[in-house]
């Protein structure tokens, strides 16, 4: 089993990209809202005269948890939704779980 | 690349301000007040217990990051607010578009899905809301089950107000709204979808080959990646049978289905597929052309 962690911005239609995910096959999915420093994604703004550097932005991190066969699969659904979307790269990361047991008793 | 993981007592992310130099890919919080108030029942056996320390916790923050080196791991490790930390490794998943999609995708995918001889299959109906059923159907993942199930709903003359259809793991779970139904073909019904989704059953049920007569307006349109492309079907005629002509097609087509939705009504349909091929050939307008030409029966059809 392998999990996948991506970080995707608040405004992200969480239905239609999870339909698109379990068409896929995956094996569950967990969302939680995050507040994040991403370095790339500083800015400045001005306010009432005052300049501040907004360092956080507020996340969603999207816990998928599918089997190693289609890992490929949900990388190329979660570009395609980029895609659609038109955003820049979603930063997301892969941890293989197989020190874990394959699967739990339903 | 390293994940690592601090339970803290600090509340919020700006106090590990000292994070942004150590070159970090993201670095994530989420409070965790909420969940430290479920205190475990005395004497449950649910998993490892934590630290009776985490159980101060109030944020869990996640660091993504290339680097680990010593003084980071020091500053945490003496810094008050931490309360636990834990390192493990994990690698970055490109996104961007550099990748070549189908060949990757469609890599561990070389042979069709499993069919086992016997297929665990549950086919359940029961009440949604006045007049209609939900028919809840659990199956091994089978290439066929939708085809087995409209085809099922098209001799019984029962017409599909609403579904949904997924593959979660090895397991296809399809859920279909349907008008009230007598008892007697109910069961006929269940009985029916569970035999036909066995491969002898499969094998042994005949399928019509004719195009549907009244079909009238039909616009079928392929979108999204060629790894899983969406296919919308909309048309009027009647829509039973519509979804059976074109349900076969699409089993040749030899492809894992998922239902993103069924909107319409016995005279109209307005679907959305997912497809998942399941050999190398991406499906392409051709394909479109050959569901248009099997239902409609038209030999030029255009799309």
């Amino acid at each position: 089993m392998q999990k996948i962690e991506v970080f995707l911005p608040p405004t992200t239609n969480i239905d239609s990209l999870e339909e698109i995910l379990f068409a896929t096959g995956v094996v569950s999915l967990s969302i939680a809202e995050m507040q994040v420093f991403d370095g790339k994604e500083m800015k400045t703004v001005k306010y009432r005269g005052v300049e501040r550097t907004i360092r956080r932005n507020r996340k969603l991190k999207m816990e998928i948890i599918t089997t190693r066969d289609t890992v490929d699969l949900v990388a190329g659904a979660l570009r395609a939704y980029r895609k659609s979307v038109g955003t820049d790269n979603f930063p997301a990361f892969v941890t293989d779980l197989s020190d874990l047991p394959e699967s739990l008793p339903r | 690349m390293h994940k690592i993981e601090l339970h803290t007592t600090a509340e919020d992310l700006a106090e590990f301000a000292f994070l942004h130099d150590i070159g970090a890919e993201i670095i994530g919080g989420i409070a965790i007040e909420h969940y430290k108030n479920s205190a475990p029942v005395p004497g449950s056996r649910g998993g490892t217990p934590s630290p009776k320390s985490m159980n101060r916790a109030n944020m869990k923050i996640e660091i993504f990051t290339s680097f680990l080196d010593d003084n980071l791991l020091q500053r945490l490790a003496t810094t008050e607010s931490v309360l636990d930390v834990r390192i493990n490794s994990c690698a970055p998943l490109n996104l961007s578009e550099s990748q070549a999609e189908p060949e990757k995708i469609h890599s561990g995918n070389d042979q069709p899905a499993a069919v086992h001889n016997s297929l665990a299959t549950t086919c359940m109906v029961d009440s949604f809301t006045p007049g209609y059923l939900r028919l809840r159907v659990e199956t091994d993942k089978s290439p066929y089950c939708l085809q087995v199930i409209f085809h099922t709903l098209l001799i019984h003359g029962i017409e599909i107000q609403n579904g949904r259809k997924f593959c979660q793991g090895d397991t296809d779970f399809i859920t279909l709204t349907i008008p009230q139904t007598n008892e007697k073909v109910l069961r006929l019904l269940q009985s029916e979808i569970t035999a036909g989704l066995t491969p002898t059953g499969h094998a042994a049920k005949t399928f019509t080959s004719g195009h549907v007569p009244g079909v009238i307006g039909l616009s079928l349109a392929l979108r999204g990646s060629s790894s899983m492309p969406s296919i919308t079907i909309t048309a009027q005629g009647p829509a039973a049978a519509i979804r059976a002509a074109f349900h076969d097609t699409l089993y040749a087509f030899n492809c894992d289905i998922s239902i993103g939705r069924i909107t319409g009504s016995a005279r109209k349909i307005e679907d959305i597929y997912y497809l998942r091929g399941l050999d190398r050939n991406p499906i392409t307008h051709k394909h479109l052309n050959l569901l248009k030409q099997r239902i409609t029966g038209e030999s030029n059809a255009e799309n």
